[in-house]
């Protein structure tokens, strides 16, 4: 077998010239005329690399310019049985290892990558508020831990739009809509102003329903039974022949699910919420998908570069219930350097759902809301999946559901996304990276 | 209501024109409302299809008529959900 290895030669003329010459900026790679060790396959587009004194381990400066160095790294290939059978040296040439690098992929623990502004950047969502969608009459459910305007209004210089008459708090949670203690819904309702500044913010805290001084522990899903049936009768009464239509659209953010299946029935119990579309919380989400609202939910973060420790190492069908089910648009993450965040869910999702999850990436793990202090970053699927649903909100200004009803919403959003790598569905991007001119574009919203 | 309790699904008689209620969905199953999570209340899954959720203990489940347990769908799982942020 081949293995890649760099060579550190003696100096002579070639070596010297093809250092010279990549300095110079005109780099020739490996000249014909150098001698090389008969055993090194060398790589003729790498130009030599000054390296200065063998072995001290502190070669000075000047020693490592090409005309004072006496030695040149190249790259090449030796050929070997075994890779513990590596010469040391060949020829008196000392052999290293030339492993393969790449960047450290984002994680859990990754210092914030960008901000809101470079997320804007790269959504161009000037491009978007420039044809006036902003998500004017568009109303945004955010189902989380609750929103604090206050902190909202401080990060954004505005009070942003809330509709508290149809925002909603479970049965035996104190708190106030709009007034909950700033933490993961206030850090998504943040990222769905990022591209629908002027959209409609409700507030359906269903995570705080069953935790303990209202912390964000998360709750249980017959919360988000009742949250979503209070959904289903205010979008009805919203839609009812003479009701009050003041929306164009409903979007419904979901950051949230299970992130172990030891959390639910066991396989093939009929009751199991994870791969049965006929559980109850899976039937409410479909009708309101069917009733025209746009529903988005978070991937999960057991992706398998750097799965979170809840997810207890299972990282294969981990997108599972109604992060699962065709209706919903599912939402993987990246970083704004569109590199998969290695905790990101990965498809195929859970057999007897809709499989081919996640539907599309968006950007996360950036410093925007500071919900969590400052300097603290925006991350896991929880934030892709806003920036989602904004972009959706933005779009649906001026394409309301009416005219396009969701699953062809989600349609154009796939066909338009930037794809990564390759064409078609993937497991780490879905159809990829979603680009919301694009698809104003396609649907005649943007020029 | 005491004990454990379960998730499951009723199925109201067709004709019923108006949202039903604790006291509807209990009648059907022929026990007390007081049966029932009066918390969680009597939730329409699919308004059309008369399809409603409640909240009932295990116990109580078990003593179902038959009658009532032809109107009767599940125990459903009812898992821990948490938000899918800051992933450690």
């Amino acid at each position: 077998m081949k293995i890649p290895v760099i060579v550190a030669m003696p100096s002579q003329a070639p070596l010297l010239e093809s250092a010279m010459n990549a300095q110079a900026g005109t780099p020739s790679g490996i000249l014909a005329e150098t001698r090389i060790p008969e055993r090194v396959e060398i790589d003729p587009i790498f130009s030599a690399v000054p390296i200065g004194d063998a072995g001290t381990g502190t070669s000075a400066l000047e020693s490592a310019t090409p005309q004072s160095s006496p030695r040149f790294a190249v790259r090449g290939f030796v050929e070997v049985d075994d890779p513990e059978e590596t010469p040391e040296t060949v020829e008196g040439a000392e052999v290293f290892s030339d492993p393969r690098i790449d960047s450290f992929i984002t994680c859990g623990g990754t210092p914030a990558v960008g901000d809101t502004s470079a997320v804007s950047a790269n959504l161009n969502v000037a491009a978007l508020h420039n044809e006036g969608l902003d998500g004017t009459d568009i109303a945004v459910a955010i189902v989380d831990t609750g929103i604090n305007l206050q902190h909202l209004a401080s990060k954004l210089g505005a009070m942003p739009r809330f509709d508290a008459g149809n925002s909603w708090m479970p049965n035996g949670l104190s708190g106030t809509p709009g007034q909950m203690p700033v933490d993961h819904g206030t850090m998504c309702a943040f990222n769905v102003l990022v591209a629908a500044p002027k959209a409609t913010l409700l507030d359906f805290p269903v995570l705080s329903g069953n935790a303990p001084g209202g912390a964000a522990m998360g709750g249980f899903l017959s919360v988000a039974i009742a949250g979503f049936a209070q959904l289903l009768a205010f979008w009805a009464v919203a839609f009812a022949p003479g009701g009050a239509n003041r929306y164009k659209a409903l979007v419904v953010n979901n950051s949230w699910g299970m992130y172990h299946p030891s959390w639910d029935f066991p396989p093939g119990h009929p009751g199991r919420y994870s791969d049965n579309p006929a559980h109850p919380f899976n039937r409410l989400v479909q009708l309101l998908s069917t009733a025209n609202a746009d529903i988005v939910f978070a991937a999960g973060n057991c992706g398998a570069n750097c799965s979170d420790t809840r997810c207890q190492n299972v990282v294969t069908h981990t997108i599972t219930g109604a992060n699962a089910l065709a209706e919903v648009i599912t939402l993987s993450g990246c970083d704004i350097n569109d590199d998969r965040v290695g905790y990101s869910s990965q498809g195929p999702a859970i057999p007897g759902m809709a499989v081919n999850k996640p539907d599309l990436t968006a950007y996360t793990h950036f410093l925007g809301s500071e919900a969590f202090g400052t300097g603290s970053a925006d991350t896991g699927t929880s934030t892709s999946c806003p920036v989602t649903a904004g972009c959706i909100a933005a779009l649906r200004t001026k394409v309301p559901s009416n005219t396009l009803p969701p699953g062809a919403m989600k349609a154009q959003l796939q066909a338009t996304a930037r794809q990564v790598v390759g064409a078609g569905w993937n497991k780490d991007y879905g159809f990829g990276i979603i680009n919301p001119v694009a698809a104003g574009q396609t649907l005649g919203v943007v020029p | 209501m005491t004990g454990s309790r379960v998730l499951i699904t009723v199925q109201m008689p067709s004709g019923q024109t108006r949202h039903a209620g604790i006291a509807e969905v209990a009648a059907v199953l022929g026990i007390a409302p007081e049966v029932l999570d009066r918390n969680f209340g009597a939730i329409a899954i699919d308004p059309s299809a008369n399809l409603y959720s409640v909240m009932i203990g295990q116990d109580a489940l078990r003593e179902l008529s038959e009658d009532a347990k032809r109107h009767v769908e599940g125990p459903y799982a009812n898992p821990k959900i948490t938000p899918f942020g800051r992933p450690d």
